[in-house]
């Protein structure tokens, strides 16, 4: 898949900060930012910022948003950068799936949107757990994380032969669910379901939405980029997250009683960067 | 005469509102999914020219956009 990133920088700058980096992969320098504006994608905020309605509390709120923290003097030089996301394009150049977080600060890590994109061999160290309904390869994303990340954690799950757990839309059980241990630095995402089949309880003759074939959940977790949240994690080498897979099995004639596997990942932390170049703009 | 004075003053005034700022909705700017996106040519960071075309791989491509490399 050909990759590329796209600014409103100046050649200059994305030379020093590719040398700077080590970035091999082109950096595209749409000064004045005619694609930016193309796509659609321009940052309207930017300049509303620094225009004559600012202290209008509606556009307060998005420039809060969008643009910069509170408390940060307005700029005029952020006018024609974008809204940061990712498109990925089919070869026809059409778009199959984005990725835009709301949040400024907050980014999908590059393996937390192949993830999402299909089975992708896992490149960090998985866990794996063996119960009596099912086996679990539970892995994160990415090895390492930077505050505002989004990442993903992958569930694996396997059920035993004849064993099935329960989808959501399943009533009167306990549907298979994700539940991490509260942290201020983290916030978990709607977990992103399979699709299920139903299936017959012959002895209660009910249909239920249940998984009875190896199925994967996906998680995704936000690193907090809030500047409290970077000051939490300053100093700190990794970060582990905690929590619980808790499920109910089944087989064709009976249920077990609910039940929880304690889980949890460390993952290193990586700081912001905040060097600048020397370049002119 | 007066009311229809103060009614068209008022109508004037309507036409004259600015209309309502639209807060800003991520899930609504850029391209959507299976829209195609506008083709283009810019440098790299070492100068050569790219298009969308020349960027494609086998399975297609990723554009990332971001706010800046500077700051």
């Amino acid at each position: 898949m050909g990759l590329a990133g796209i600014s409103y920088d100046s050649q200059e700058i994305l030379a020093e900060f590719s040398r700077r980096r080590g970035i091999t992969f082109p950096l595209l320098s749409d000064k004045g930012s005619a694609v930016i504006k193309a796509f659609g994608l321009l940052n309207t905020a930017a300049e509303e910022a620094v225009g004559p309605s600012k202290d209008d509390p509606a556009v307060a709120a998005d420039v809060h948003t969008y643009v910069a923290a509170a408390g940060i003097p307005p700029d005029r030089s952020r006018i024609g950068m974008a809204f940061p996301g990712t498109l990925i394009l089919d070869r026809k150049g059409r778009v199959t799936s984005r990725f835009f977080e709301t949040l400024y600060f907050e980014r999908q890590t590059v393996s937390s949107m192949m993830m999402r994109l299909g089975p992708s061999a896992a490149a960090v160290a998985a866990t794996r757990v063996s119960t009596a309904h099912f086996d679990l390869t539970t892995y994160p994303s990415d090895p390492s994380v930077a505050p505002g990340n989004h990442f993903t954690l992958a569930f694996d799950i396997q059920p035993r032969r004849g064993i099935h757990l329960y989808a959501p839309g399943a009533s009167g059980y306990r549907v298979v669910s994700v539940n991490l241990a509260p942290q201020p630095i983290l916030r978990a995402l709607p977990m992103a379901y399979p699709v299920s089949e139903t299936y017959f309880f012959k002895p209660l003759k009910e249909r239920v939405p249940a998984y009875k074939k190896p199925f994967t959940l996906l998680q995704e977790v936000v690193l907090e980029g809030t500047q409290q949240s970077q000051a939490a994690l300053r100093g700190k080498e990794s970060v582990t997250v905690t929590g619980t897979l808790d499920y109910q099995a089944c087989d064709d004639t009976e249920c077990f009683s609910p039940s929880s596997v304690p889980l949890s990942w460390t993952l290193a932390l990586r700081p912001l960067v905040f060097e600048r170049t020397s370049s002119p703009r | 005469m007066k009311a229809l004075v103060i009614v068209g003053a008022a109508l004037i005034g309507l036409l004259l509102q600015t209309p309502a700022r639209i807060p800003i909705d991520l899930s609504k700017v850029g391209p959507q999914v299976g829209q195609r996106v506008p083709d283009f040519t810019l440098i790299d960071q070492v100068g050569k020219t790219r298009t969308l075309d020349s960027l494609m791989g086998p399975k297609g491509a990723m554009l990332v956009f971001y706010r800046s490399a500077d700051w």
